[in-house]
């Protein structure tokens, strides 16, 4: 297991063939921006077939997070990489119900376990 | 006894009108006492010796004594007979009292005066009371006693049941309002986090009817199981519901469908069997 990227608000790990994405609690707008863009740099350079985003740490998803998510999973899919989300906790899911906010063409995950078992 | 002008007395009556347990009294009509009966002195601390040529309002005294409002007054005026409900002051206290008030007349018919009759009515009032407490005691504890009934309900109606190792089942049963169909959805959601369960089989055999509601209701929980990255089974679907759901429109292609339970159990199984084909335990439990 080697660091890809390290950022002061997130962090890119890659495992085999499998990229693992860790968000701070506080990511702002323009880090998720760079994230995209280092992101899409790390799927080509290291030819990996899947993308977790773990949001375990995430106590809310605002409406441009959620937006910002699909577009992550859209881009990894065209690199040819499966884009999965684990990791979200009943309360975050309850608000996004709530609230009405909708994350598409995204796969979601128990955990980083099942979603490296969906990946394998 | 006092005396009346214009009748006879008669011992008799006399000793009959004592003996009444309720007050009575007769006024003239310039509100003279011409007779008070013992109980009425009685009940304002007197003999009926006292009460004599004196006024009805010096004696026995209630808010409406000497004003417009005199029973007696307002009895004579319309030649009636007035009834009410009053208090009477008596060593500065207050006994509540039934009074009733009709024109006294002579042989020949002109109103002379007026008889007054009034009982204390503190113990009735009291047993009242405690009657309408006992009411509301009553109502309170009932409605205590639904108020629990309908959390037992709600809690009895949405059980998330572990049919398997990494398989939930939320059997929905009667009809599902939002309220409900919030708490199983978090019942099910917190069930998913605990048991880190990748299946879940919400079953619907036991809703009678759908609407469009409900329909959003049951694609919500399933939506919600998706986002915690479960896999929603829905089963149970009746020709009714299905027939009403295509109807709706309802948009069910991102839903795995099975007919019953036991099929979506299979369809679990066998996914368990294609992720770990290498454990031959599961393929021995399956087949």
């Amino acid at each position: 297991m080697s660091q890809y990227i390290i950022d002061s608000d997130f962090s890119i790990t890659s495992i085999g063939s499998v990229l693992l994405v860790h968000l701070n609690e506080a990511i702002d707008d323009d880090s998720i921006k760079r994230l995209l863009d280092a992101l899409a740099l790390a799927i080509v350079q290291s030819a990996s077939k899947g993308v977790i985003i773990d949001l375990s740490n995430m106590e809310v998803i605002d409406s441009y997070l959620a937006s910002k998510l699909t577009t992550i999973a859209s881009v990894a899919s065209l690199l040819r990489a499966k884009a999965i989300i684990s990791g979200l906790k009943t309360p975050t899911v309850i608000t996004l119900l709530e609230f009405g906010i909708k994350i598409s063409r995204v796969e979601f995950a128990l955990d980083v376990d099942h979603a490296l078992e969906k990946l394998m | 006894m006092g005396k009346i002008k214009d009748f006879d007395q008669d011992p008799f009556l006399d000793q009959v009108i004592n003996a009444v347990p309720s007050g009575i009294f007769v006024i003239d009509t310039d509100n003279n006492i011409l007779m008070v009966n013992k109980a009425a002195a009685e009940m304002v601390g007197k003999s009926p010796g006292e009460c004599f040529d004196r006024k009805c309002w010096e004696v026995f005294k209630t808010p409406m004594c000497n004003t417009e409002e005199c029973t007696c007054k307002r009895a004579i005026e319309s030649n009636s007979t007035i009834r009410g409900l009053s208090v009477m002051y008596r060593d500065g206290k207050e006994i509540p009292i039934e009074y009733a008030a009709r024109p006294l007349k002579n042989f020949e018919g002109n109103i002379i005066g007026c008889v007054e009759h009034f009982i204390d009515i503190s113990e009735r009032l009291e047993k009242e009371r405690i009657i309408v407490k006992q009411q509301e005691e009553l109502l309170k504890k009932r409605e205590e006693d639904i108020r629990h009934l309908q959390e037992e309900i709600l809690e009895l109606s949405t059980p998330v049941i572990e049919v398997w190792d990494g398989v939930l089942a939320l059997p929905l049963v009667g009809t599902l309002d939002s309220h409900r169909a919030r708490l199983a959805t978090e019942r099910l959601l917190e069930a998913i986090e605990r048991t880190r369960s990748p299946f879940v089989i919400i079953d619907i055999t036991g809703v009678p009817t759908v609407d469009e509601e409900v329909a959003n209701h049951i694609l919500q929980t399933v939506d919600a199981a998706r986002l915690m990255g479960s896999k929603a089974i829905l089963t149970g679907i009746s020709p009714h519901i299905a027939r009403t759901m295509a109807q709706l429109g309802v948009d069910m292609r991102n839903i795995i469908v099975q007919g019953r339970m036991s099929d979506a159990l299979h369809l679990a199984l066998s996914e368990f069997v294609k992720q770990s084909s290498s454990q031959d335990t599961f393929k021995k439990i399956v087949d």
